[in-house]
């Protein structure tokens, strides 16, 4: 027999900080309490709804849809979806709340709700509903109109909602709100304004109301709870509260059982029509244009072709899903008219009929990928293409989408940013009071972990192990901070816009999901990318890719080279020597997938000969193929030192390109459709099962099947088996090939231009930034060993971005911009730039800041970063004489008149004895070490000097080697080696143990190092906490080129001053 | 205006409420409950949630505040 009593006034994790316990914890709380059915009513929102449907269906009770929805003058109002129409109101409701207000304070005004009540249950709020917040105020006659109000709009459907929190004095309020209700004839409701499931997570939901307040535990806040009441009672706990008011419970159940099961519109049709010509079907133009696109792609058709592209068009039209193709080839097609670089990228490019729309640049028939790991018949599953965009123009495409496909009927798709290891140490830390800078310092010393997992690395990794934060006074603190962190793990803290996911629908968005506004004013759908899917929305994947930028960049740098002006990046050769020569040599900073570490490494070992060995190169350096040892069997097959066997003729053909290793997720489908005679829709639920380790009893279930089918078309039993153990052991890992293939082009054209074009390549990437795997100051060393001279920024040479100077009698240049220094950014340069455009250059320090207002701040920069050697060489004088000539500046001097140049300034001092002003101190400029040290904290790097230059001569009377040299050893040597540490990590294992790698940076290239698990719990501390250390270890050949260093132990290198011989 | 007490002082109970309590060497019996409610103390410094129960007695009104495991009560306030 059920509880009598059901909740329908919770908070899940979707009140963002108001709520604090998972959907599924409330769920099975309800269910485990034998309570019949459970409503989620959070802040002004549904994205929880999707899974907590999910969740109670699973658990079997009835999910009552609502919401908590704040009206204006911050009243609450609860409501819940009876039916598809209150459903569909309730997301409208909440939309104009959200749209109708400043972002991330939505109010809904009263009069929005009339003429959307239909469908809608309501209960008259908390105790900061309208009616209960008057009597708090002893206001009998507010909450008695507030009710009548309600009761206007919303009927038979309104209930009064009674909620005994156990506060003081609020006894007396659901007393009266009680007599209120007989006197106006008005039904009652008990509730609990849940926020948490059980009594002892208390402590979390106050911690969170601190994070959304700003206060500390030990300040007072009016929204801070006084007690832990509000968890999911059960309903004996519920009847003694409430036991003068038996019909308030007996209500729950009424209202339970007057809200339908399904009010939440799931797994149906939802993309629009697309406008096509008139006289065409979506369909019959689909095709049109497909056989169009293959003629212009392929010249010829032959019958292959033709048979691929009507089974692809058979399989689209039997999903029905033609439409979305049409809406992609629309957007590309605009996109490729504006200019605007791009790129397909997925498994969309194992499509032929994409590749003929222009919509990826992989041939899928000549490379012979399987259409089935795309879309398939049995699979019936949306799908799904994702295009990547030059970053700059991405949001052009986006709006480009809203305007075609009209405003209401686009939105974006919601992405949860949920706590992980370091937002919850700073977050809860700071609620807990304890120091920013501690916290700040815990936090980059942590890992990219979960919450829960932080008591894990605690012991794990020995800079944190032996860190006096958690070791000292305050540990007690620090105890507390780690446990609440536990329990915050994977809880959502804010929601914000996915990263490409766009979702377009034939009736209004906002009649379907709410929408309210994320940052930029981008209008995001309240539902992420899982949930849109689980409602039947088709989503378009519209990413912006930096590197897109970065290639635009070096093309039109290129095309402005003198005699260069025909370069088309198109038309760049997959055959060039010169690229694959320096890829074996594993000098690939900046490319493209290839620049890391182990794909630097990997270069050298497999010796890449052309396009194919990128493909795999791509598809291999993955956790999941680095994890089940697949990297290793594949060099040495690439390489001839292993000999290539099949277990079965069959797979000869398929497993040919990858040296018998099964790498891809195509292929997995292909031996089950060849072996085993699977239909490849079924093949593709093999490789999803295997992809998602489904249960041991799942997989063998599927084994017995594989063997069987086998057997039948002829296959011996022993050899059916040894595939079924191949394919299971490397599909979990498998990486799809037609994404690698799509990057891997990318890839190899990133390469070509890194070979050929240098100093337009890094400028490109520099201008790019935030953007691959190492710092600005590693890509401007690396610019530098490639014989670019890197100029620094200068205020009457630097233009907007870095640019590049080709000399007919010297290596070229870059040219770095003003808006790198600190305190200068984007706007303090074009203002530089504006003025020395109008009013020409300028002459001295007092002629640029008398014509350009900036900070104090800005100047020190510029003159640190070396901006105005030009005008006068001695920085340290330039700052000495900041402060008064910006007071004069600032008060209108005589000095504006008669501005001076540095030659006429130099027999009075810098500005002295011609201006009037006081007399400046001769004083002599800074030394060189401090003069790079200075530019490295103006502007993280130095344009022509490398710190460790400066130490060399120390660091080599102690015996320790430059990269240059250590690069030089043998195989095995002992060696001592120096340089700042770059991008320090600890990639899954084969192992699962503990495995350091970083690059070591000095002044004549890079060198990889590897710190195994004992090394590093005994030397590792200085990794992740010192700019600079020493390795020593023993130098590793990797191929004929490539070196690494295995270490053995590492100390922090000092940066002070070198002080001379 | 109420002047806070904190001062420990021997209750005797009617189910989970005060009927009586000791204060200066007398007795004080509870003549009436006016309210009651749930405090939720500093939980960061292990502080228990208390029970506050606010009542009406011949000498005046007091808050009493138990612990959750019944065992110790506080004169926490009185009301003047």
């Amino acid at each position: 027999m059920g509880a009598g009593f059901v909740h329908l006034h919770v908070h899940g994790p979707f009140s963002f900080l108001d709520g604090a316990s998972p959907t599924e914890a409330l769920v099975e709380r309800a269910a485990r309490l034998g309570m019949s059915a459970l409503a989620l009513t959070d802040h002004d929102s549904l994205s929880g709804v999707v899974r907590f449907v999910q969740a109670a269906r699973q658990a079997g009770i009835k999910p009552i849809v609502g919401a908590e929805l704040t009206m204006e003058g911050g009243f609450h109002l609860t409501l819940l979806a009876a039916n598809r129409t209150g459903y569909r109101h309730l997301c409208q409701l909440i939309t104009r709340a959200h749209l109708g207000s400043p972002r991330r304070q939505p109010r809904l005004a009263w009069a929005e709700l009339a003429g959307r009540s239909e469908g809608l249950i309501a209960l008259s709020g908390c105790c900061r509903g309208e009616a209960a917040a008057a009597l708090w105020r002893q206001d009998e006659e507010t909450a008695r109109r507030s009710l009548l109000r309600l009761r206007d709009l919303f009927g038979g459907r309104l209930y009064v909602e009674l909620v005994q929190p156990l506060w003081p004095g609020s006894r007396k309020v659901v007393a009266g709100l009680a007599r209120l209700a007989r006197e106006l004839g008005l039904p009652v409701v008990a509730t609990n304004d849940v926020h948490f499931a059980r009594k002892e997570d208390f402590p979390l939901h106050d911690l969170l109301t601190c994070v959304r307040t700003l206060t500390r535990v030990d300040e007072l806040h009016p929204q801070r709870p006084l007690n832990g009441e509000n968890y999911l009672k059960s309903a004996q706990e519920m009847a003694e509260l409430f036991g003068e008011y038996p019909q308030a419970l007996e209500h729950t159940l009424r209202i339970a059982e007057a809200c339908e099961d399904q009010v939440v519109p799931l797994g149906e049709k939802l993309l629009p029509s697309y406008p096509v010509p008139p006289g065409w079907s979506s369909m019959a133009w689909l095709r049109e244009l497909t056989y169009r696109g293959a003629q212009e792609r392929y010249g010829r058709l032959r019958r292959k072709l033709q048979e691929r592209l009507e089974h692809e068009l058979a399989v689209i039209e039997a999903l029905g899903v033609a439409d979305y193709f049409l809406v992609v080839w629309d957007i590309v097609q605009w996109a490729r008219r504006q200019g605007i670089r791009m790129a397909g990228r997925g498994s969309a490019a194992d499509s032929a009929v994409a590749y003929c729309l222009g919509i990826t640049e992989v041939d899928a028939v000549e490379r012979g990928l399987m259409f089935e790991r795309f879309l398939s018949l049995e699979r019936a599953q949306a799908p799904d293409i994702d295009i990547d965009f030059d970053w700059r123009r991405r949001d052009e495409v986006v709006e480009y989408v809203f305007r075609r496909f009209g405003e209401e009927h686009v939105a974006a798709v919601a992405t949860y940013n949920t706590f992980r290891a370091r937002s919850a140490v700073r977050d809860l830390g700071k609620a807990l009071g304890l120091e920013p800078n501690h916290l700040d310092e815990l936090a980059r010393r942590l890992p990219h972990i979960p919450a829960d997992a932080i008591h894990h690395v605690l012991q794990q990794l020995p800079e944190l192990r032996e860190s006096a934060l958690v070791q000292g006074p305050g540990k007690e603190r620090f105890r507390l901070l780690f446990q609440m962190a536990e329990a915050v793990a994977g809880l959502p803290r804010h929601l914000s816009t996915h990263l490409g996911g766009l979702i377009l629908s034939r009736e209004p968005i906002a009649h379907l999901v709410p929408l309210q506004r994320a940052a930029k004013g981008v209008v995001v759908a309240q539902f992420d990318k899982d949930d849109v899917e689980a409602m039947g929305f088709i989503k378009l994947d519209l990413l912006s890719l930096r590197t897109l930028g970065a290639v635009e960049d070096t093309v039109r740098l290129i095309q402005a080279s003198p005699g260069q002006q025909d370069f088309r990046y198109e038309a760049i050769p997959l055959d060039d020597p010169d690229t694959y020569g320096m890829l074996r040599r594993g000098e690939t900073v900046g490319v493209f997938q290839l620049e890391s570490p182990a794909q630097r490494a990997l270069q050298s070992r497999l010796g890449a000969e052309q396009l194919e060995d990128l493909v795999a190169s791509v598809a291999l350096i993955r956790p999941g193929p680095i994890k089940g040892n697949m990297v290793e069997p594949f060099i040495a097959r690439r390489r001839g030192q292993q000999p290539v066997e099949y277990l079965h003729p069959a797979l000869e053909r398929i497993l040919k390109k990858t040296y018998g290793v099964v790498l891809y997720q195509e292929q997995v489908i292909e031996i089950a459709t060849e072996v085993a005679g699977f239909t490849p829709g079924e093949a593709d639920r093999l490789r999803r099962t295997m992809t998602h380790h489904r249960s041991q009893k799942e997989m063998e279930a599927i084994g017995e099947l594989f063997v069987a089918r086998a057997i039948q078309r002829g296959v011996d039993p022993q050899t059916a088996r040894a595939i079924f153990a191949c394919i299971e052991g490397y599909a979990g890992y498998g990486f799809c090939e037609a994404h690698a293939a799509a990057f891997a082009t990318t890839a190899y054209k990133t390469a070509y231009l890194l070979r050929h074009y240098p100093a337009q390549f890094f400028a490109a990437l520099l201008n790019n930034q935030p953007m691959g795997f190492y710092p600005p100051h590693t890509l401007v060393g690396e610019a530098r060993r490639r014989g670019v001279v890197v100029e620094g920024p200068d205020v009457n040479a630097s233009q907007e971005g870095y640019t590049v100077v080709m000399r007919a009698d010297g290596p070229p240049v870059i040219r770095t911009p003003l808006w790198v220094v600190r305190e200068v950014g984007r706007e303090g340069a074009a203002a530089i730039l504006q003025e020395r455009q109008r009013h020409g250059p300028f002459r001295s320090l007092w002629d640029l800041c008398r014509r350009v207002p900036l900070p104090v701040d800005a100047w020190e920069g510029l003159i640190l970063a070396g901006a105005l050697d030009s005008l006068h060489p001695n920085r340290r004088a330039l700052l000495w004489d900041l402060p008064a000539l910006m007071r004069a500046a600032r008060s209108g001097s005589p000095l504006q008149a008669a501005p001076l140049s540095v030659e006429e300034q130099a027999p009075h001092g810098l500005y002295g004895g011609a201006c009037g002003q006081e007399q400046v101190a001769r004083v002599p400029d800074f030394p060189p070490w401090q003069r790079v040290c200075l530019e490295f904290y103006a502007m993280g790097f130095s344009p022509g000097h490398h710190l460790l230059e400066f130490l060399r001569p120390s660091l080599a009377r102690q015996g320790v080697l430059s990269v240059a040299q250590a690069r030089r050893c043998r195989d095995g040597e002992r060696v001592q080696v120096a340089g700042l540490v770059i991008r320090p990590h600890r990639p899954p294992t084969r192992s699962g143990r503990t495995v350091v790698f970083f690059t070591l940076e000095d002044e004549t290239g890079l060198l990889d190092v590897t710190v195994f698990e004992a090394i590093y719990q005994r030397w590792g501390q200085p990794l992740f906490t010192r700019p600079a250390v020493v390795v020593t270890g023993r130098i590793q050949h990797q191929g004929s080129d490539g070196r690494a260093l295995i270490a053995q132990a590492v100390r922090p290198l000092s940066l002070s001053e070198p002080k001379t011989a | 205006m109420s002047r806070r007490l904190e001062v420990p002082v021997d209750v005797a109970l009617e189910g989970p409420f005060p009927k009586a309590f000791r204060w200066r060497g007398q007795t004080v019996p509870v003549q009436a409950i006016l309210d009651w409610w749930q405090e939720t103390g500093k939980w960061w410094e292990g502080e228990q949630e208390r029970r506050v129960v606010r009542v009406l007695t011949p000498l005046g009104v007091y808050e009493l505040a138990g612990q959750e495991d019944g065992g110790r009560w506080l004169l926490q306030r009185v009301l003047d």
